[in-house]
């Protein structure tokens, strides 16, 4: 009678809505980054001006709304780890597994959304800045977006996303272990870079110094499952606190 | 059918050395449907047990089994499992209706009609959000959920902490009378055992980790008696026998409480020569039985 085995995927398809729902916020909190990464203007430039001349140049970057959805997807990656909800995650029905699987469902979705609306911003932003600023002034390579460069800057900055994305939750797993870790992890990146500077260009170059999308995008979801894995190999033994 | 069994359980929190023994050597058999009270004080490894057996920690040594399998993050005894306690969380953006909408969603066996009817009685707001609650409130709701979601294994852990009286005899028949339509197992922890006696089966009484008793709540109330009267008498009759708790009065009188096994005609003839037998409230009893044995007079007897 009481042998009967639940469900994993069940329980953690239920937790995944539960999740989903509860940090809904998030959503919106993306909208709100982005407008700030949209308006946010250049990242720099130059001024100079001659007797009759003055010349003002200001440089753009997708890297900008890039950088902020990367922000908000790793503070997502520490909610979802973090003591607080733990607590709730557990009032229901849960185990370390399905938990992770449901937060993993989550990041996803959030890694999704995020990727798109990124990729669909920097198109936002090239409306804006054209129709911003008088026809002519906007001086740059690529400018106008054919399909299939969209198409390509998607696959590249999802790829860089779910990257990130999976370091995020290895971090947040590493700090709800042990508090340690928040000094420990910078710590160990600054000794490891100071030490051994080379090792470390040598993982950025292996990534993003990669000209096949094919082989990147290879690369990148071995990495994530890596991550991934080992977040809930570490954590498999972890007592429910709260 | 067994549901809980527990054989030399023990439980430290942090290093062995300095470490906290919480649970020490502790062993027991929970049957199927049966309302279960979990006495002990303040620190006597309640919450400990309870939330080993809902499989929120690990126990570090000896064996537990709940519904044959070990406990701790288990999936499938998560599903049977609902531990209720005052830190019962949940998110905020959920209003109460939201919560129980997720209650009923994660237990198959949720009675929504009833969660609502209960809701509506307590004059709860469910458009109200979980954390915006007072603590007694919040005990009440997470009571609902406690009654409300079926669970074949219900874990109270002092659930009515913040309750003001009425709600909290309210709580008790509520429980109860779900309980008579919906037999299940229920461990509810107090430390106030004359509060939940009524509705209890059986008890297990721990103290400092250990197991103290567990015996039929019937059985508790026949354990012991108090014997007073001359210190000579009493002393006499209670001779040999383990004394649970002391009292001196002026003029060589004593109050001694001890174990029930006298033959009538011996209590007979003891009254005879003035001692005097009183029952003993099963509330006393426990806190006899987990006290120092001079109780709090020892403390003023030594200064």
């Amino acid at each position: 009678m009481f042998s009967a085995e639940t469900d994993l995927w069940a329980v953690a398809a239920k937790q995944y809505l539960y999740k989903l729902k509860s940090h809904s916020g998030f959503a919106l909190g993306f909208v709100a980054t982005q407008i700030i990464a949209l308006f946010s203007g250049g990242i720099g430039g130059f001024s100079s001006s001659g007797s009759n001349v003055m010349v003002t140049v200001t440089r753009y970057t997708s890297a900008v709304p890039f950088i902020y959805t990367s922000i908000w997807i790793f503070v997502l990656a520490l909610t979802l780890t973090g003591r607080s909800d733990e607590k709730k995650d557990f009032s229901l029905v849960a185990n370390r597994t399905s938990n992770h699987l449901a937060n993993i469902g989550v990041l996803l979705s959030a890694w999704l959304y995020g990727g798109v609306g990124t990729t669909l911003l920097m198109g936002l932003q090239r409306w804006y800045l054209y129709f911003s600023s008088e026809q002519g002034e906007v001086i740059a390579n690529g400018f106008y977006l054919t399909g299939r460069s969209l198409a390509l800057a998607l696959a590249a900055i999802l790829l860089y996303l779910l990257l990130l994305t999976a370091a995020s939750y290895l971090i947040g797993v590493l700090i709800r272990i042990s508090y340690l870790f928040t000094v420990l992890l910078p710590a160990v990146l600054f000794a490891w870079a100071r030490l051994n500077g080379n090792a470390l260009q040598r993982i950025g170059t292996f990534f993003l110094r990669e000209p096949s999308l094919s082989l990147f995008a290879l690369k990148v979801l071995t990495a994530a499952l890596v991550l991934f894995g080992f977040s809930v190999l570490i954590s498999s033994r972890l007592e429910v606190n709260g | 059918m067994i549901v809980v069994e527990a054989k030399k359980l023990g439980k430290n929190y942090g290093r062995v050395k300095g470490g906290v023994q919480a649970i020490r050597g502790l062993s027991f058999i929970m049957e199927e449907n049966k309302i279960i009270g979990l006495i002990g004080r303040n620190g006597a490894g309640k919450t400990t047990l309870l939330k080993m057996i809902a499989g929120y920690l690990r126990p570090t040594g000896g064996m537990l089994r709940v519904f044959e399998r070990e406990p701790f993050n288990d999936l499938t005894v998560s599903a049977k499992t609902l531990f209720v306690d005052d830190s019962m969380t949940f998110p905020l953006s959920f209003t109460l209706a939201d919560i129980l909408r997720e209650a009923a969603r994660f237990f198959p066996g949720f009675d929504a009609k009833l969660a609502e009817a209960l809701a509506e009685y307590f004059s709860l707001n469910l458009k109200k959000s979980h954390h915006h609650l007072s603590k007694g409130t919040k005990s009440t709701f997470n009571a609902i959920i406690g009654i409300a979601s079926h669970c074949p294994l219900t874990l109270f852990d002092e659930p009515t902490s913040g309750m003001d009286s009425s709600v909290r005899k309210d709580f008790y028949r509520a429980l109860l009378k779900d309980y008579i339509q919906h037999p299940r197992t229920i461990i509810l922890s107090s430390h106030l055992l004359s509060e939940v006696e009524e509705l209890l089966e059986d008890i297990l009484l721990i103290h400092a980790g250990a197991e103290c008793l567990h015996l039929p709540v019937a059985d508790l109330k026949e354990y012991a008696i108090g014997l007073r009267g001359p210190a000579r008498n009493v002393g006499e009759l209670a001779q040999g026998r383990e004394i649970l708790h002391r009292e001196e009065f002026g003029q060589g009188n004593i109050y001694l409480v001890v174990k029930k096994n006298f033959s009538p005609e011996r209590l007979e003839e003891a009254r005879t020569r003035g001692v005097e037998t009183v029952p003993i409230a099963t509330d006393d009893l426990c806190n006899y039985l987990t006290g120092s044995k001079g109780g709090i007079d020892d403390v003023f007897r030594r200064n």
